[in-house]
């Protein structure tokens, strides 16, 4: 947005430097962005803000105005957690983040006008800014649209913790991927056993630069489990053929995920 | 001081906003009407967005909303957006409610994926149960029989749910997400044949699914208890039938294909319900426990696409899904913190073992189920005013049913260092060791001494660097390093070691108060090796031995120039991501060779301006360029009858530079 927040972040970092010039003359500005957000409703009675007003968050002596890198995560969390470890937060005590000593400030700034008071206009330069790895894996030619804005980080994952593994909004990784791929859920009557597991068995949903999102490209990948009556075969660039062109093993097993059908037992019908 | 001074402005100016006599309803709204060109067809570009084809689009928005005055006797809100209206990418979305009271959302979006444009294939048809061939035509003469096909897909979602906060403490929330999946996709057909007749083809498969997915909770939420009960179920919808005939293109004939077409399977419908609760308790200011809890249930009764003796008409496929999850946390001592977790997840496939026979051998299906034990303690120590030391370990423990490995387990330790006790630095370590082990090995096929890469025995060492230095006010440098090494030596034949490391470095300069500045970096690099055995039938077995070696740079560098502060304002990046993949085998006795390098090369420059026309118009300008080429031996200049007997499709890898412009004026009243 052009000018709707002066703290307008650049891609891919949400680590520019806030040079202030002049703190006096900013502060109302400040001040006025915290009325234009949901803490500052009066009528909703959870909103402590309306009572206090700064000193809510601030502290009674308005401690952590200034200088809040040398206050404690536990400390400058106090305030958010009072009112919000409840529902998508209920797991954050405990959580990775949380037990990394993170604090909410490190990606939310409360007084902006952005949805979820995050620091950045998008969640990949938020989460970008720690998860340098993931944020290039989005730059592969194989990947989820995620920097096209299509999807977002919370579409898969909640940074305040969840029942999942790796802050996954699913109870499991599947269950999370099956939220959008659910014709791959099954059951099938042949069943591929490590794409009933895990699909990052054999994917990886960040990016890759083999597709479709493959942790590596067949016939290698599909090598590391087979080496079976034509499997077997130390197959290379100097022998192309059905077995490494085209899609390669894919090209007949392409029901990999599982199969209904009765003749399915080797994933080609 | 100063500080106190810039304190006290604080709280006046808040006390005198706050005591404002009552403003009225505020509304805000804002349209955005834009054109862009695009000079040449590039499917790669807008993949997800719709700008994919050369020519003009329009990029067509709006928002509307409003809200009641912070001292109101109501806290009412409510936004309506549209988003790329003029493209493939539109998405309308309406948030309304009373904040504390109510909420409620609707969506309609869709979202393209374009796969590849004007591939050439010999198949006719889509959706109608059946693919067909010219009948003229035949495997010698496929070239002259293409017709471009678009394969891609498009989903089109719409959304609606709401919440409500039944008292203080009780709410309940209920959505429901329905999705439509169509396009064309592309999927290997065998036709049946042995391995040895080589005969398939890449043949263009319908996709129209549809996916209706309703979320209903209540969550109960005090100072120190939470819970939550809820309920969702997910149905998952073939409309395209249960099969789709092909007939085969590596027929020399076309003219009877039709007789020999071979039947392939849809997937199936499906549904899944599942009844999840949670409990969180915190004490002590920094205590909790909680248990979570999730029950699912699994079903798809798809008709089979043929009838055969010993199955019955349809799968009655059931399984059941169990997640426990519990969990505590908490500071025993001002210095330590600790945190434990322990979850069972289990799938527990009742559907029927079915032995039955086709093409006179008989068939067992294997309906997988599985049990995960998990067991963490970590804990955290405040070995000085700033910095924490940290000790885990995770304890991994699986049993699986219809595999080479009934168990398998995992113990994983890790220690990490986290500080910021040096001025305008934070630095991140961490180093982690794991070894997965297990039962005895039960290979039921040759060759005995393969292992399975996620059931083998593996030791895996890590390290993981993060840090964070301001060097100046102005200048602040973030590096990451990470590195993975996987050790399946134990195993003979199959993946035997795997080492990713990824070195990355973010840069952000503020050298005046007008310009920003940035740059990031990115290397990757995969290593993999893996050994195989060629059991030859006159001769002794061969050894191989391949390697794999994965590599990606991305090199971005950009800023923004304040050529008039709040009025004009011009800004570009300069972005470059090059990858590679390299695979070479070497066969025992001579033998094997390099693939051809797989490489992708992007480049993009983009330069922008803002310009603040008045008060409540603004005027955007884009432009940017892309170059981007890939090169993918499996199908660059293959053609649709290049290898052995198989039809493939007529296309190569994307190869183009295109330049878009775009501007956009919004207008605010």
């Amino acid at each position: 947005e052009m000018d709707a927040d002066p703290e307008r972040p650049i891609r891919g970092v949400d680590k520019i430097p806030e040079v202030v010039v002049d703190r006096t003359a900013q502060i109302e500005e400040h001040v006025q962005r915290i009325f234009n957000s949901p803490h500052a409703f009066t009528a909703d009675e959870r909103t402590p803000f309306s009572d206090e007003v700064c000193i809510t968050c601030h502290g009674r002596g308005m401690e952590t105005l200034f200088n809040i890198e040398k206050e404690t995560p536990e400390r400058l969390n106090e305030p958010c957690l009072s009112c919000h470890e409840e529902g998508a937060r209920s797991h954050w005590k405990g959580s990775t983040h949380e037990f990394a000593g993170l604090a909410c400030v490190n990606c939310h700034a409360m007084h902006n006008e952005r949805p979820e008071l995050l620091k950045a206009d998008t969640q990949m330069e938020v989460c970008g800014s720690c998860h340098l790895d993931r944020r290039s894996d989005f730059g592969k030619p194989s990947h989820h649209p995620v920097p096209e804005g299509i999807m977002q980080c919370t579409d898969c994952h909640n940074p305040h913790g969840t029942p999942g593994l790796r802050k996954l909004v699913g109870h499991t990784i599947n269950e999370t991927c099956f939220n959008c791929h659910a014709e791959k859920r099954g059951p099938f009557l042949w069943e591929h056993n490590p794409a009933r597991e895990s699909c990052v068995t054999c994917h990886n949903p960040h990016g890759s630069i083999h597709r479709p999102l493959l942790n590596a490209r067949a016939p290698t990948l599909c090598q590391q489990c087979h080496l079976g009556t034509h499997s077997d075969v130390g197959l290379s660039g100097a022998g192309m053929d059905f077995r490494v062109q085209g899609r390669s093993c894919l090209n007949c097993h392409s029901q990999i995920h599982g199969t209904n059908h009765p003749r399915g037992r080797v994933f080609r019908e | 001081d100063e500080d106190d001074e810039v304190r006290e402005a604080a709280q006046e100016a808040a006390t005198v906003i706050a005591n404002r006599p009552g403003m009225e309803h505020k509304v805000k709204r804002e349209v955005r009407v834009g054109l862009g060109y695009l000079d040449d067809d590039s499917f790669r570009l807008g993949r997800f967005t719709g700008v994919n084809e050369e020519g003009w689009f329009l990029d067509l928005g709006f928002r509307f909303e409003g809200q009641d005055a912070h001292n109101s006797e109501s806290a009412r809100y409510w936004e309506l957006e549209g988003r790329n209206l003029g493209l493939d990418s539109r998405r309308l979305s309406l948030e309304a409610g009373d904040q504390g009271r109510y909420s409620s959302f609707f969506y309609y979006r869709e979202i393209p994926n374009t796969l590849y444009r004007d591939v050439g294939t010999p198949y006719r048809g889509s959706g109608s149960g059946r693919l067909r061939l010219p009948a003229e035509g035949g495997r010698a003469t496929a070239e002259g029989f293409l017709q471009g096909r678009d394969l891609s897909t498009s989903r089109q979602g719409v959304g609606v749910g709401g919440r409500v906060n039944l008292d203080s403490r009780w709410r309940a929330s209920t959505a429901v997400h329905y999705e439509r999946k169509e396009g064309t996709i592309i999927r290997g057909v065998n036709n049946n044949h042995l391995w040895t007749q080589e005969r398939s083809a890449l043949v263009p498969v319908p996709v129209d699914y549809e996916t209706t997915r309703f979320e209903a909770d209540v969550t109960y939420d005090a100072d120190e208890l939470q819970g939550r009960l809820g309920y969702q179920l997910s149905v998952f919808s073939q409309r395209d039938g249960r099969s789709l005939e092909v007939p085969d293109a590596t027929r020399l004939d076309w003219s009877d294909a039709g007789d020999n077409a071979g039947t392939v399977s849809l997937e199936p419908d499906n549904q899944f319900h599942q009844v999840t609760g949670s409990l969180g308790y915190s004490f002590a200011d920094t205590g909790r426990v909680g248990a979570d809890l999730a029950l699912g249930h699994m079903t798809q009764d798809e008709r089979f696409v043929e009838d055969v003796a010993g199955l019955p008409a349809s799968l009655d496929g059931r399984i059941n899904t169990t997640l426990v999850n519990l969990r505590a946390s908490g500071r025993p001592h001002p210095r330590l913190n600790l945190r434990a977790g322990y979850r069972y997840d289990d799938r527990d496939n009742r559907t029927d073992v079915y032995e039955y026979e086709i093409d006179n051998l008989i068939r067992s299906t294997r309906p997988v189920s599985y049990t995960q034990d998990r067991y963490h303690l970590d804990a955290s120590y405040r070995v000085h005013d700033r910095t924490h030391l940290s000790l885990g370990v995770v304890r991994d423990e699986n049993e699986r049913t219809f595999s080479d490995r009934k168990r398998t387990d995992e113990t994983a330790y890790r220690i990490g260092i986290r500080s910021r006790a040096l001025p305008r630095t934070s630095l991140n370590m961490e180093l982690g060791h794991a070894e997965q082990r297990g039962s005895q090995y039960e290979r039921q096929t040759a060759p005995e001494e393969l292992r399975q890469y996620y059931l083998a025995d593996r030791d895996r060492r890590s390290a993981n660097l993060y840090a964070s230095f301001h060097i100046t006010d102005r200048i602040q440098v973030t590096p990451r390093v990470q590195w993975i090494d996987d050790d399946y030596t134990r195993s003979e034949l199959g993946l035997q070691q795997a080492e990713r490391q990824v070195w990355a470095v973010d840069l952000s300069w503020v050298p005046t108060d007008r310009i920003t500045a940035y740059g990031f970096y990115a290397y990757e690099n995969t290593e993999a090796r893996q050994a195989g055995r060629e059991a030859l039938a006159f001769a002794a077995p061969r050894n191989w031995r391949s390697d794999r070696d994965d590599e990606s740079v991305t090199l971005g560098v950009g800023g923004e120039y304040d050529l008039r502060p709040d009025r004009f304002t011009l800004g570009a990046e300069v972005l470059h991501i090059e990858t590679s993949g390299r695979m070479r085998t070497l066969v025992e006795g001579g033998g094997g060779g390099v693939y051809p390098s797989l490489e992708s090369r992007l480049t993009q420059v983009s330069l922008y301006g803002d310009y603040k026309v008045s008060e409540n118009l603004d005027f955007r300008l884009r432009y940017m360029v892309e170059r981007y080429q890939e090169k993918d031996w499996g199908i660059d200049g293959v053609g649709v009858t290049g290898v052995g007997n198989l039809v493939l499709l007529d296309q190569d890898s994307p190869d183009y530079t295109t330049h878009l412009i775009a501007g956009a004026l919004r207008y605010r009243f």
